[in-house]
């Protein structure tokens, strides 16, 4: 270890260092290397030497031997800040912000008021989201230097951030209190005064908010916040009459902006009702009040398409007949494929739907024999392409509920009238969709497609239903119209595609290519890592313009933005992988079934041959992790060499560019084999549970991973997460809920079950269980028969085919055999068989318990339901 | 912040309004006459001419007139395999999007749907003149007697009547359609020749040839 003295410089030395610190400044890495091993020669052993030259070689993507450097250099001198910030910036370009900020902070140790470290530090913490730590990092700043506008905003955001209102407020007051009163704002100074006025709207106080507002107004260059918030304040302080007025205002400005329309109804106490079951209507008062200001509006405003629309949500019976008949013409005169999705939003509604459709009716019939909407209308006053419209509204709606034989028909008829319009195409293989014909769907989609190969929208449609499917080379061929020609596949990882990566990953998965699967559905993972990761560019670069509003709504959202439904269905699909993966893949085909027989081969060791089992995984993963390490050693100084061999020339540094892309792609082919795939998922559901607790499905997804993995009290945990939420939203329990507690009260008995770790359960976990339990609404008593507990579940929930899915489930875990576990899904079938995917499921449940003849019959019912489902076709 | 746009403009192309389309097109040197036009039987479908034109649906019909480009020309297949009793081949939809044939060959939409088209080609004539043939002009049946195809016509003719070097418009007409021949007649064009068993697959085989001068319409 190399003494104090030798750690300081002679002179001459210590100018080279200097170069060594401008080269790295200005990114000149190959000089600034040249002249820190010009030091290295003499001094061999000098920790910030190097230090920096690590730092340099980072640069040059040399990962592997900067680290090595940068910890010789800390370990050749500790006491220096310099040493520390390197590692410490090291660390933060491998994206390992928590050991970074260590590194920062031990450099701080040395260097206390080393604003280059405070500010990298006070970086890291916010994109941590380590309030307390930016806020005191900031205090340092400003405290060092006082002149700066942004050290003053930057630590008033920090207290913001912090929830301390209130003193946020008093630094920006100090702050403002240094500025030219006369002077006119610019842009970043309205900003800044608008900023400060929402730190005020947080804290509460309405009428000091209204106040400032006023105050600023005309200052201020954001004039439709400014106008909007005060109507919403005045609105919100029970001032309605200005809140009227300003919304008019607002209005008049843009009279599309439905929260405009919303702030005035309210305004003029023009709202709607609620009654306990949370539906709400409207007082007749009300309605005529409405419709005579939207007439007016109407009038007023000749392309309002808002004044058109909103009517249609207010009035009813035939008031709504006229209105609708009138809002409905002119968009099949014009050809809007979108109106049924307009419309959809009112088919809450039985009375409006009941209007809807023996008006569409009217219609059909009507052109189709005269050309003409009603009897009343002149004969021939429309033009064919109308009765295609109508058409394809009646088939939408047919399809919507459920009518699919009749909507297909219409859907013949158009094609015949018009063969080529292609949203006919389209919705039929959108229905051909609905009833599980993917192929078909497919089919239809590519011929709408090959009519029309400039649009965006059937290429992308077109990909994702190649792939529903299964055909991905399909898919791969359409996707590539998305790319340059010189561009592969891996560029939609580059462009983030994910619709593109979730819809592959799912078909991989469907087809068991498990690595690919992985490897797509890992990547949606990696995007938001790095959204999140382009945070970093905000921290500094909003804080400079003092655009701060929009800072800090970036920050919240960048906080929920794994909850995300990209985010979601993917994570929940890396977990499905990695049970289906752990569980026996040959059972793995049944889906959802999967999940619940649980892998003999683990459940028929004994314990010592488990064990044993354990130590070989252990040992294989020792293994695998060294030959990991071997590899990318090895990678490393093949890239190495090849950069030396071909240095910079413009070819290599293409081919290099896709190779470090492939590089940034999730290797799912390595995570297949992970030897701990439950490990793996229970990592995934930590994420659904910190990103999405309160979607039902997270908790779902806990109960398949922890009970595989004996986790008791995590399972109870997740089915009180379940029952609360069930309870919370209105909706009936999950049935999957009802499974695992029975399989729990099980292990209570110690009949465990098969699929669990077979090991005695721990006395104090078997405690907790006991207590517990007895608050969980629903839980099988200690004396309840679980045979009689079930059959009443399915009593209860009898009427919907998931529910008897899940009965007939727990009948075969308890032994009950097939056929009692058949009849369970069969008793009341058809009352219930309408849910199309869960009977899919309950089918492919049947499959799995080897009674061929009820099997037949169970198909037959369900092909008669559902005659165009291929999944119930008689095999051939 | 670089928000990479990869994504390659496709974007949908909307029909144009039919506005006259930039004329004084450069004669053109042409090498058509190698195509043997007997293994590709024209045809027209269109109007009823039994009705008078004045006495035309009530409801006035907005046409868009565009282009036939190579992302476009599977809906003229999809169109001429519904209007037409004989199916064209490969070559014919090659043709079609030929830049050389531009002016002269367009799809008709309605409400974003192709409901007609017209598809011709120039042929070298007598004395370096060249002549405009009508491979094909269709509408779909459910669109007829709306005059579109009349609108298709008088486009053609006002854009061949101010190219210069042309020697004729001329088609091949079914002696059986009847409807076709007196439609055409009303513009201006005149039976100069019948051949014999010009078509292979449909009866009757033989065909009049129609052809009219360029210059503009007399009514207008």
């Amino acid at each position: 270890m190399a003494t104090k003295n030798a750690q300081e410089l002679p002179k001459r030395e210590q100018g080279v260092f200097k170069t060594v610190m401008k080269c790295y400044e200005q990114k000149q890495y190959k000089k600034g290397l040249r002249a820190a091993e010009q030091i290295l020669k003499r001094h061999p052993n000098h920790g910030e030497t190097l230090a920096m030259k690590g730092l340099i070689l980072n640069c040059l993507k040399k990962k592997v031997e900067a680290v090595a450097f940068a910890k010789k250099g800390l370990f050749a001198n500790l006491k220096s800040h310099v040493c520390w910030h390197v590692y410490g910036l090291i660390h933060r370009s491998e994206r390992r912000y928590a050991d970074a900020i260590k590194s920062y902070q031990n450099a701080l140790k040395y260097d206390k008021e080393n604003q280059l470290i405070l500010n990298d530090l006070s970086l890291l913490q916010i994109q941590m989201r380590e309030h307390n730590g930016f806020q005191e990092t900031r205090r340092k700043i400003l405290l060092l230097k006082s002149d700066k506008r942004i050290n003053w905003i930057a630590y008033a955001v920090g207290n913001h951030l912090l929830g301390d209102y209130k003193k946020c407020l008093h630094i920006l007051d100090t702050f403002i209190k240094t500025l030219d009163n006369d002077k006119v704002w610019d842009y970043q100074e309205s900003e800044m005064f608008l900023y400060r006025n929402q730190v005020i709207q947080e804290s509460g106080d309405k009428k000091e908010a209204l106040k400032d507002l006023e105050k600023i107004e005309a200052d201020a260059r954001d004039k439709q916040y400014v106008w909007y918030t005060k109507s919403k304040l005045q609105l919100e302080l029970g001032d309605s009459k200005a809140a009227e007025e300003g919304f008019r205002k607002l209005l008049d400005v843009n009279n599309e902006e439905a929260s405009f329309h919303t702030g005035l109804q309210q305004a003029l106490g023009l709202t709607p009702t609620e009654d306990a079951k949370g539906n709400s209507t409207y007082e007749e008062k009300t309605v005529k009040a409405l419709a005579d200001l939207y007439d007016g509006f109407r009038k007023k405003w000749k392309y309002c398409s808002y004044a058109k629309r909103f009517p249609l949500v207010f009035t009813s019976g035939e008031e709504f007949r006229k209105r609708v008949d009138e809002y409905m013409r002119p968009k099949f005169r014009k050809g809007v494929p979108s109106l049924f999705r307009d419309l959809k939003a009112l088919y809450g509604d039985k009375e409006k739907v009941k209007i809807v459709e023996e008006l569409v009716k009217t219609y059909y019939s009507n052109l189709k024999e005269h050309g003409r909407f009603m009897e009343s209308d002149e004969k021939d006053s429309e033009t064919p392409n109308v009765f295609v419209w109508v058409l394809y509204y009646l088939a939408s709606h047919n399809e919507h509920l459920g009518n699919v034989s009749r909507a297909l028909e219409l859907l013949e008829e158009g094609i015949a009238h018009t063969p080529t319009a292609i949203d006919l195409y389209v919705l039929k293989a959108r229905t051909l969709k609905h009833v599980r014909d993917f192929q078909q769907a497919y089919e239809v989609l590519n011929f709408a497609r090959e009519l029309d190969l400039a649009d965006r929208y059937l290429n992308t449609k077109c990909v994702r239903y190649a792939l529903r499917a299964g055909k991905v080379e399909d898919a791969q061929r359409i996707v590539k119209l998305f790319l340059r020609e010189t561009d592969t596949l891996d560029s939609l990882f580059e462009m983030q595609a994910m619709w593109y990566e979730l819809a592959c990953g799912l078909c991989h998965f469907k087809k068991k290519n498990y690595a690919e699967a992985l490897t797509k559905l890992l990547s949606v993972g990696k995007h938001f890592e790095d959204i999140q990761e382009d945070q970093f560019d905000f921290h500094t670069w909003c804080l400079r313009k003092t655009t701060l509003r929009a800072y800090v709504g970036m920050l919240r959202y960048q906080e929920e933005i794994c909850g995300h439904k990209f985010f979601t269905r993917a994570a929940h699909a890396v977990v499905n992988v990695y049970l289906t993966i752990y569980d026996k893949p040959s059972k793995a085909q049944n889906g959802d079934a999967a999940g619940m027989d649980g892998p003999d081969d683990l459940s028929k060791l004994t314990a010592k041959e488990r064990r044993a089992l354990k130590k070989r995984q252990k040992r294989a993963a020792a293994k695998a992790k060294k030959r990991e390490e071997a590899e990318a050693k090895r990678k490393e100084e093949e890239r190495e060499a090849a950069k030396a061999k071909e240095g910079t020339a413009n070819a290599t540094s293409e081919a290099a560019k896709a190779n470090a892309l492939k590089e940034s792609i999730p290797d799912g082919a390595k995570m297949a084999a992970d030897p701990d795939p439950l490990g793996a998922a229970a990592k995934m559901v930590k994420k659904l549970q910190l990103n999405s607790p309160k979607d039902i499905d997270t908790h779902l997804a806990a109960l398949e991973v922890y009970s595989r993995r004996g986790r008791y009290l995590l399972v109870l945990q997740a089915i009180k997460r379940a029952i609360r939420i069930a309870q919370e939203s209105g909706v009936t329990m999950p049935p999957a809920v009802h499974f695992h507690m029975v399989q729990l009260a099980r292990i209570m008995r110690n009949d465990i079950p098969k699929g669990f770790p077979q090991e005695k359960v721990n006395p104090i976990v078997a405690k907790i269980l006991e207590t517990e339990t007895k608050d969980v609404p629903g839980f099988p008593k200690a004396s309840d028969d679980l045979q009689k507990y079930n059959d009443s579940f399915l009593n209860k929930h009898g009427n919907t085919i998931s529910h008897c899915l899940y009965a007939a489930r727990c009948r075969m875990e308890l032994g009950a055999g097939a056929s009692a576990s058949f009849d369970a899904i069969w008793a009341k079938l058809g009352e219930k068989a309408s849910d199309l995917e869960a009977s899919v499921k309950a089918f492919e449940f049947v499959k799995t318990l080897n009674i061929p003849d009820k099997l037949e019959t169970l198909r037959a019912a369900l092909e008669k339901r559902h005659p165009l489902t291929p999944d119930f076709k008689a095999p051939k | 912040f670089f928000f990479q746009i990869r994504l390659r403009a496709v974007v949908r192309e909307r029909p144009v309004p039919s506005t006259p389309p930039n004329l004084s097109p450069p004669p053109r040197a042409l090498d058509w006459t190698s195509v043997d036009s007997s293994h590709q039987p024209p045809a027209t479908e269109m109007e009823d001419p039994s009705e008078d034109p004045v006495e035309r649906k009530r409801a006035g019909i907005k046409t868009y007139y565009t282009d036939v480009t190579p992302n476009n020309v599977g809906q003229l297949r999809c169109l001429n395999l519904n209007v037409f009793p004989v199916t064209y081949n490969d070559g014919f939809y090659k043709d079609v999007t030929n830049e050389q044939n531009k002016d002269v060959t367009k799809m008709v939409y309605v409400s974003d749907m192709l409901v007609g088209a017209i598809c011709c080609r120039f042929e070298a004539g007598k004395d370096k003149l060249n002549r405009v043939y009508i491979m094909t002009f269709g509408v779909l049946k459910a669109y007829r007697h709306y005059g579109i195809g009349t609108g298709m016509i008088k486009h053609l003719i006002s854009v061949v009547s101010k190219l210069q070097d042309i020697q004729d418009v001329y088609l091949h007409v079914q002696i059986s359609n009847e409807k076709a021949i007196k439609f055409y007649q009303r513009y201006g064009f005149e039976i100069i020749a019948k051949k014999e068993n010009y078509y292979r697959k449909i009866d009757p085989p033989h065909c009049y040839v129609l052809s009219r001068k360029p210059g503009p319409l007399e009514s207008e």
